[in-house]
């Protein structure tokens, strides 16, 4: 029976084999030993967590890291204390670091440079970066309305920043944003007539759940092509952390069609919000000029809610200004994916589990569906009628088309589950099946 | 809070003032201590905190009820209701929150396969991390309070220390009252902590995780495991062989930083790994593998039932429902009953083997290796169970193991060294590894940080920017 509650005061060694052999420490030289391991490998890696710091998420927690962060690399570069980073870097084959992804698909190369662990939060930070995913407690006000909101969409337009059809801003010189490339004239036997503008759903099942070319008919040409085992359709997935398990379900079902190629791309953490962290239309520029992608998947959004840099200023979530940007930044990116007569399937954030975090999503979702109206060549899905209940509202668990309930949500009421993943999927493929048929 | 990150590496430098400073006042101390534990804990998620506090209070209500009704040192009868309903309220707690949503829908799954509709209420449950860890530590307190194990009930801080100690609080090992109670009253002498092997067991730890669990997880297992039928059948053969490595990786790193964390504390917890990948039976291995979880389903589930002392095939009764079991502890879902299912099976026929099953004349070393060889296969192919999203996809995997005829394309000679260099590393001896641990802790403090500031160095400059969370943190 071993003697308990009764406080021995008496001092033992921790581990009297240890201290037989002697190779144990006094706490004063451990916690030495802790500090000086902590504050060398800090002056080793000052150069990369900087990098790490500048681009985590604004606000206080980044500006003390900075604060910390920016005087250690100073000490530590012109010392040379970067060198032993450098030569591991080296050997590694990587410089520096670089924003985890997944990639899984038929690319070699890619595959070794993927450098994420399948999660499902998003990303942790390793050594001090945080992930993207914002916090759904905060209070969501849309700028002219006075307040909260969790109400059903606006009608096309009613956001803040640009209209749909309008002018974007200029040259957004004082955004430094380069300007929007002219539309490409559609492919005169496929492309529908008037740009499409179906708006966004409520969720509610109602409404149609994408803006789309109707199908063509039997024996007509189809919008892109008709693709073959021997010239198959050029795919492209790509998003944040909520593409994994519809990338992953797309993967397996486009697979099976056998005449569609598809790469999934997903890095966690990413959106339009912070090109500093990850830079999506410079990534997707380098990827479209390296392989020849006919039709770009894109599912992203999800970390975008939170303040960005203008001018390296920071500007808070919600305003006219932030809502401007970011819709220039979702026509930018549809520009350069719809170059040279590239499609676009864009798939809608669905219901969130936190009410002010969903309705910032359908903020977002309102902006993609209302400039992707103006592209012949894309398309919008929305997710949130066919991830949500009868009525438009989040539920973790739902039916199959078997009749078996399902857990389509993860736990962090944000990212879907395998299932979740195989049920959003056929509706992806369905879409490419009319601009390219598939089966 | 994750343990390769800097806030973790703060937290601890704090952590470990506040142990050595505070111990000399008990009562101070634990409060601090767990204070920091819910500290570590609420990082997650503040509401942990309260279903953590909660356990505390409710297993130290049934505690000292438990002694109330003893009579001569033995549970009256009464006693073993409250006990009875102790293990119930812990077993109730864990099943609301990791299996009420399994449950619900297998059953009305199940009813609609007859064409009876029920409509359950669905709730949207947040599963708290850790609650299967310290619920079974909690259980083993008050069920060793029923054997006698205990001549008083822990005083409610120390319970509480017990079951928050944050190196142990969110995956184990499972370390039980009985050796933790000893230590926590004991007040250690603060000049001899063993920090050579606290220091190797971290960066050990760090080494599994971020780089070896993560490399094979993001550049073989996952994208074979997710599409599979892209894949050929030899990438299939090295994925799940991969995945044994991988789990093997991130579990056991993470023990081993528990167990660094906790020696720099002044505590030894048990050892939960040893070498299981060298084990040449399914009951051997569950000798090596998690080592704190299988002998607490041997004393408080298996032995209960009657373990193996009431003939043979209540012996194979009591051993499937114990690894059953098992495997449904690890997670709320059909995959994980298979897995626990298989290695039920595997050790049942193992059982029959031993006993009528003699060697043909092969000399022992054949023996010995064709036994290794068919132990890790069956448990490579447990695996594909564990890892896959449903019991369609495992099987799925399974038939492309067979089937799958197209070229390579996520083949990669490191993973395929990693692979063998951990399984290799399963037969070394510990003589050396101690060696290189003593000399470490007699070196030079300077050398000593600069050895280990490089060692982070290289750890995350070979990590993916950013770390999954632990594996076993979700059960």
């Amino acid at each position: 029976m071993p003697p308990l509650a009764r406080s021995d005061q008496r001092l033992r060694p921790v581990d009297p084999e240890h201290d037989q052999r002697g190779d144990t420490m006094p706490a004063g030289k451990v916690f030495v030993v802790m500090v000086g391991v902590l504050s060398l490998a800090a002056l080793f890696n000052a150069e990369a967590m900087l990098q790490r710091v500048e681009t985590s998420e604004l606000g206080r927690g980044r500006d003390v890291a900075l604060w910390f962060w920016r005087p250690v690399e100073a000490v530590s570069t012109p010392l040379g204390f970067g060198m032993p980073r450098s030569g591991v870097e080296a050997l590694r084959g990587t410089p520096g670091p670089d924003p985890g992804q997944t990639v899984a698909g038929s690319d070699p190369e890619s595959s070794e440079q993927a450098a994420e662990a399948r999660g499902p939060v998003g990303g942790s930070g390793q050594l001090g970066h945080e992930p993207f995913i914002p916090d759904p407690a905060a209070p969501t006000t849309i700028p002219g309305t006075g307040g909260p909101t969790t109400t059903p969409l606006d009608p096309p337009g009613s956001l803040p920043g640009i209209e749909p059809g309008a002018d974007r801003p200029s040259t957004a010189t004082p955004l430094g944003l380069p300007p929007p490339q002219p539309q490409p004239d559609p492919p005169a036997a496929t492309a529908p007539a008037e740009p499409l503008s179906t708006p966004v759903t409520d969720g509610t099942g109602t409404a149609p759940t994408s803006t789309t070319p109707e199908p063509a008919p039997p024996g007509s040409v189809f919008p892109l092509r008709r693709p073959t085992v021997e010239d198959p359709l050029r795919i492209l997935i790509i998003g944040d952390s909520t593409m994994d398990a519809v990338g992953n379900s797309m993967l397996r079902d486009l697979s099976n069609t056998g005449v569609a190629t598809a790469e999934l791309d997903y890095r966690i953490s990413t959106g339009l919000s912070r090109p500093d962290f990850f830079d999506w239309p410079g990534h997707l520029r380098e990827a479209r000029a390296a392989g020849q992608i006919e039709v770009v998947v894109i599912m992203i959004g999800a970390n975008d809610a939170q303040p960005f840099l203008i001018d390296d200023q920071p500007e808070a979530h919600g305003t006219e200004l932030w809502f401007a940007t970011y819709r220039h930044r979702v026509a930018a990116l549809l520009d350069e994916l719809t170059a040279d007569g590239g499609w676009v399937l864009w798939i809608g954030q669905p219901v969130m589990r936190s009410e002010d975090y969903s309705a910032k999503m359908q903020q977002l979702n309102q902006i993609y569906a209302e400039e992707i109206s103006r592209y012949p060549t894309a398309i919008y899905i929305d997710s949130r009628s066919v991830m949500s209940d009868g009525s438009g509202v989040y539920t973790a668990y739902l039916v199959d088309g078997g009749g078996t309930r399902q857990l389509v949500r993860q736990g962090d009421g944000v990212h879907l589950t395998s299932a979740g993943g195989d049920r959003l999927s056929p509706l992806i493929v369905e879409e490419l099946n009319r601009i390219a048929p598939l089966y | 809070m994750l343990f390769p990150t800097v806030a973790f590496a703060l937290f601890f430098c704090v952590a470990f003032l506040a142990n050595w400073l505070l111990r000399p006042k008990p009562t101070v101390w634990r409060v601090a201590m767990i204070g920091l534990s819910f500290f570590f804990y609420g990082y997650w998620d503040v509401r942990f905190v309260t279903l953590l506090a909660g356990s505390i209070v409710l297993n130290h209500i049934v505690a000292t009820a438990l002694f109330a009704k003893r009579v001569d040192g033995r549970l009256s009868a009464a006693g073993r209701r409250v006990l009875v309903a102790g293990v119930a309220a812990n077993l109730g707690i864990l099943g609301f929150f990791k299996y009420y949503g399994f449950f619900v829908t297998s059953a009305e799954n199940a009813l609609g396969r007859f064409g009876i509709e029920v409509g359950p209420p669905l709730l949207d449950i947040t599963l708290p991390i850790g609650i299967s860890f310290f619920t079974f530590q909690a259980i083993s307190y008050i069920v060793d309070i029923g054997r006698s194990r205990f001549d008083r009930p822990l005083p409610l801080l120390s319970l509480g220390f017990y079951l928050s100690f944050f190196p142990q609080l969110v995956a184990g090992p499972i370390v039980r009252a009985t050796d933790m109670a000893p230590q926590i009253s004991r007040r250690p002498d603060p000049r001899t902590i063993p920090a050579g092997e606290a220091f190797w067991l971290i960066a050990q730890g760090l080494v599994k995780k971020v780089v070896i669990s993560s490399y094979l997880a993001t550049n073989l297992v996952d994208p074979v495991f997710d599409v599979p039928g892209d894949h050929s059948r030899f990438e299939v053969l090295l994925a799940i062989y991969g995945y044994a490595i991988q789990i093997y990786a991130d579990f056991s790193g993470y023990t081993d930083i528990a167990i660094g964390c906790a020696l720099l504390l002044g505590f030894r917890f048990p050892q939960n790994f040893d070498s299981p990948y060298r084990a040449r039976s399914i009951a051997e291995f569950w000798h090596r593998w998690h080592i704190s979880l299988s002998t607490w389903l041997r004393d408080y589930l298996y032995i209960p039932l009657g373990g193996n002392r009431r003939g043979r095939l209540l012996t194979q009764r009591n051993l499937a429902i114990t690894m059953v079991l098992g495997g449904l502890w690890h997670g709320a879902a059909w995959t994980f009953v298979a897995w626990g299912a298989i290695h039920a099976i595997a050790l049942g026929v193992e059982r029959v083997l031993r006993e009528r099953w003699r060697p043909l004349g092969l000399p022992p070393r054949a023996v010995a290796t064709l036994s290794w060889l068919t132990t890790f296969h069956v448990i490579c192919a447990a695996w594909v169970f564990f890892r896959a999203d449903s019991l369609t996809r495992a099987f799925e995997l399974l038939e492309r193991l067979v089937a799958g005829g197209e070229p390579s394309t996520v083949f990669s000679a490191v993973a395929v060294t990693l692979i063998a260099a951990v399984v290799a590393s399963q037969f070394l001896s510990a003589r050396s590894v101690d060696r290189i641990r003593s000399e470490f802790a007699r070196a030079a403090p300077l050398a000593q940080i600069t050895l280990l500031a490089l060692t982070l160095t290289i750890i995350d400059a070979f990590g993916p920017d950013g770390v999954a969370p632990f594996i076993y943190f979700q059960f």
